[in-house]
């Protein structure tokens, strides 16, 4: 298969068609990726349209960088904070209450509570960390990323990047276990 | 805490929290989605293609030529562990029931010297059913010929095969006293290197299926010829020239049938542009 890098120099020079095999690459990882960070499944659509527009203005006009991956997120990650800045978000924005509901018909309507009930609180659970480190885990585990991939999308050294995580993985999982024996007490008491 | 100590206990971490963070699942691009997506994009495709189309103009020219190592390079990722396992199980069978201590003229009747050839040819035909799913959607619509990244698969199948056969034969050439080392050599990387060959060319030309026809056709005329020789005591040094051939054979179609795919290439390029 072409690397990221082979499609980017390739639509550069002029291939339109290389661009859409980016596209059809990294729709659904970058989608992924902007709905974790915003808890808003439309506003991540807008974002990854906005974010594919930027990288084909800059391979456009300027020298695409020799690592594609990792510059995707960072692009993506930029549109993020300037969205949280604006008075648009600050306006709009929603309590962890509000949190889309997971559409899968499938499973039995036992199943999808438990499951919804767990991501709700990995969803909380994350979002007590500290930006850095919910970057970094959401970049680590959901988008694959390596840390070294991690620390040029986030302009940090490696080492920093392992000891955040460290950290982040070390509040999660007492989080997550601390949810999972609160959850018999707070159904006892209900 | 140290550096070994703090990589040790984050990939435990990892492990243990991977099934837990898994149950995040956010909602996947469809086709659909995809196809919207790249119609939203279109406008600003369109309007930068216009803006640049000098740019595009004289860069198309000078448009880089794929290199065959940038393309076995890319196409490294289908050597994935099941296929190792594979390969080294069948090449420690062959070798295990291959006898070369056993006086035997040019090594004909040893199942190493006829099923290494064949198993490079069940490889690349392995890789050519596996090859449309990972590879079209992306690399029809570049202007790199399909063929020519096949190619590039046949030669890892084949770099695959001969690294294992070369240990086989190294372990027989320290374990038997009696070992004609270059000339069992030549018995095993002669044929495969000629049929791989043979499939490589005809792939360009006939397509693949007739490629694969003629190549498997072709080993089981060199696997049942030396039987069909009465005296092979008399025929060695036939044999032998025989083996040097097919060896000038195979890389010559090789490098007959990378120049076709290079071909292709131009031609797809003129097209395009």
């Amino acid at each position: 298969m072409l690397s990221d890098e082979e499609l980017i120099r390739s639509f550069k020079h002029g291939d339109k068609a290389a661009f859409e095999a980016f596209v059809h690459r990294y729709h659904s990882p970058l989608l992924g990726f902007l709905q974790r960070m915003l808890h808003d499944t439309e506003k991540a659509e807008d974002l990854v349209q906005e974010t594919f527009i930027r990288i084909i203005r800059y391979v456009q006009k300027g020298q695409p960088p020799a690592k594609i991956r990792p510059w995707i997120y960072q692009v993506a990650l930029n549109l993020c904070r300037d969205y949280w800045k604006s008075a648009g978000y600050r306006a709009e924005r929603k309590g962890l209450e509000q949190i889309p509901e997971q559409r899968d018909p499938r499973p039995s309507v036992i199943e999808i509570y438990e499951r919804q009930e767990e991501r709700q609180a990995i969803i909380r659970a994350l979002d007590e960390l500290p930006d850095i480190q919910k970057q970094i885990v959401i970049l680590r585990f959901y988008q694959e990323l390596k840390l070294q991939e991690i620390s040029d999308t986030l302009h940090i050294p490696l080492g920093t990047v392992k000891t955040y995580l460290y950290r982040a993985l070390q509040t999660l999982k007492s989080t997550l276990a601390e949810g999972k024996e609160g959850a018999p007490r707070e159904q006892r008491m209900s | 805490m140290n550096k070994e100590c703090l990589d040790r206990e984050l990939e435990e971490l990892e492990r243990d929290l991977s099934e837990s963070l898994s149950k995040y699942q956010v909602k996947p691009a469809s086709a659909s989605d995809t196809h919207r997506l790249l119609i939203n994009l279109e406008e600003e495709l369109d309007r930068d293609y216009t803006a640049s189309s000098t740019f595009n103009e004289e860069n198309a020219l000078n448009r880089e030529r794929p290199s065959l190592w940038r393309f076995c390079r890319s196409q490294l990722h289908i050597c994935k562990w099941p296929l190792w396992i594979v390969s080294i199980a069948v090449f420690a069978m062959l070798t295990l029931i291959s006898d070369p201590s056993r006086p035997s003229l040019l090594y004909i009747d040893q199942p190493f010297v006829h099923f290494v050839p064949l198993f490079v040819l069940i490889g690349a035909l392995y890789h050519y059913q596996t090859w449309n799913k990972a590879m079209r959607l992306v690399e029809m619509i570049t202007p790199y010929p399909p063929a020519l990244l096949l190619y590039s698969r046949l030669l890892i199948v084949l770099a695959i095969n001969l690294g294992l056969g070369l240990i086989s034969t190294f372990y027989w050439a320290f374990r038997v006293e009696a070992f004609a080392l270059h000339t069992f050599l030549l018995s095993w990387i002669a044929p495969a290197l000629f049929l791989l060959g043979v499939l490589a060319y005809v792939l360009f030309w006939k397509g693949i299926k007739t490629g694969f026809t003629v190549a498997f056709i072709l080993w089981a005329a060199l696997a049942a010829h030396p039987y069909l020789i009465n005296d092979p005591v008399k025929w060695e040094a036939l044999l032998v020239a025989g083996h040097v051939c097919l060896l000038i054979a195979g890389i010559g179609l090789l490098w007959l049938a990378y120049k076709r795919g290079l071909t292709q290439y131009r031609f797809n390029h003129l097209l395009l542009d």
